[in-house]
């Protein structure tokens, strides 16, 4: 059968230039969102009041697309995951676990320091690579329940998406119908992406390379979880 | 995660290998790029010899960057800056022997601002510049903001445009012993005249 370890030192030069890639689009992403939501769209959600269910439904969509953190969990999560149904399960339990911290740190008015949730959120990245590597089973000798993993991290994730909002002055008049969209829009945008990554996944999971550079792929993941905590736990340390 | 479970896993030496060479990695690209382009954090140089810390210049002042500029629709810029720390007023009058100079310094963080206006009592004109420099900088290390060597009276709004001291020499180069009277009000953390 596949062993992990034949080529995950050894790596060839595509191997490497697939590791700076994704370290590279990680910081672009980085740089680009490093403010959660774009300027623009802010002061839209401040001036507005009353129901604007299209355009908060945008704004989750944009913000889960974009959304790079988010992304690198979901990609770690159906890394191993064939079937539609798993899938299905998996994508459910994480937006079950976001949306309800989501809809309950902004309704309830709950303030968590964005840098802490962020940096938790970087641990989900670093988590779910580990154990897609297989170490929880090396160490612990058992597999931790993934299922519960995937929704105790959504609930910090949807807490994460709350903070992003209540960096703003939101309107109360048509407060909860406009987190409902916005909550809906990040389902929307958690499909779409979804969709992409499964296509660029299951082209790649064709090639006999996909079991080959699991590990390295998901060290790489891993790399990136660790930038995001280092980031994030050095904003919180200095602001 | 059926699929995974029939695969070999690999051993703790190989799981502990990846794991602290993934620290290393992420500890290199956070001190080398991200902390020097997100916070201006930049302890080896290498941020800001890449010039990743300008980007750090244009965000971190986000106090005084509204976030609803746009709703103006002016193109010059906002009508009020937002600014952080507390407001403090100050009024002095510094008696200047004739030939001597005197400085008077504001510490200030970026993005911190100050209204001010000096003026000396019978209408003297003395040798002004108004400068700031960072902290522990050397004695010629420093930004001129405005210098006049006849001048009599100043006022205007300042902004730091980074932290360290900012303020004014004034030189008497007349023979008579000058009165400068100056008033400050705004965001810094202390003003003082250095000895």
């Amino acid at each position: 059968m596949f062993s992990y370890c034949h080529c995950a030192w050894a790596p060839k030069l595509h191997q490497l230039l697939a590791c700076v890639m994704l370290v590279l689009l990680t910081l672009l992403g980085a740089d680009a969102m490093a403010h959660g939501v774009a300027e623009g769209d802010g002061a839209f959600m401040e001036q507005s009041a009353g129901w604007n269910l299209i355009p908060f439904t945008y704004l989750g969509a944009k913000h889960m697309v974009t959304g790079y953190d988010h992304l690198l969990f979901l990609f770690g999560v159906i890394f191993f995951l064939y079937r539609v149904k798993d899938i299905g399960i998996y994508v459910t339990l994480f937006a079950v676990g976001h949306s309800v911290t989501l809809l309950y740190g902004v309704l309830s008015g709950t303030h968590v320091n964005p840098y802490i949730v962020d940096a938790i959120i970087g641990l989900s990245v670093v988590y779910k690579a580990l154990d897609n590597m297989g170490a929880f089973r090396r160490i612990l000798g058992y597999q931790p329940n993934t299922k519960a993993a995937v929704l105790i991290f959504g609930f910090f994730h949807g807490f994460g998406l709350a903070t992003k909002l209540q960096d703003y002055t939101l309107s109360e008049d048509g407060l909860v119908p406009n987190i409902l969209a916005f909550n809906v829009g990040v389902e929307i945008g958690q499909l779409l992406a979804l969709s992409a990554i499964l296509i660029a996944m299951s082209v790649w999971r064709t090639s006999e390379g996909f079991i080959k550079h699991a590990f390295l792929t998901n060290a790489v993941v891993m790399t990136a979880g660790f930038v995001l905590m280092g980031y994030q736990a050095t904003g919180y340390f200095i602001n | 995660m059926q699929q995974l479970t029939d695969q070999p896993i690999p051993s703790a030496r190989q799981l502990t290998k990846a794991t602290l060479i993934a620290i290393a990695v992420a500890i290199v690209i956070l001190v080398v790029a991200v902390l020097p382009a997100e916070y201006g954090v930049d302890p080896t140089g290498i941020g800001g010899a890449l010039g990743l810390t300008v980007l750090n210049g244009s965000e971190s002042e986000p106090d005084i960057t509204p976030e609803d500029a746009g709703a103006t629709g002016s193109a010059e810029g906002p009508a009020v800056a937002r600014v952080s720390g507390a407001f403090a007023t100050h009024e002095r009058t510094i008696v200047l022997p004739a030939y001597e100079g005197v400085e008077l310094k504001a510490d200030m963080k970026t993005g911190q601002a100050l209204v001010f206006s000096w003026s000396t009592d019978a209408g003297q004109n003395l040798f002004v510049d108004m400068h700031g420099e960072e902290h522990g900088a050397a004695a010629d290390e420093f930004t001129s903001y405005w210098k006049e060597k006849q001048q009599s009276s100043g006022q205007g709004a300042f902004t730091a445009h980074f932290d360290g001291t900012h303020g004014w020499y004034w030189q008497n180069t007349g023979e008579e012993e000058v009165s400068i009277h100056v008033q400050v009000s705004g965001f810094y953390n202390k003003i003082y005249q250095p000895e």
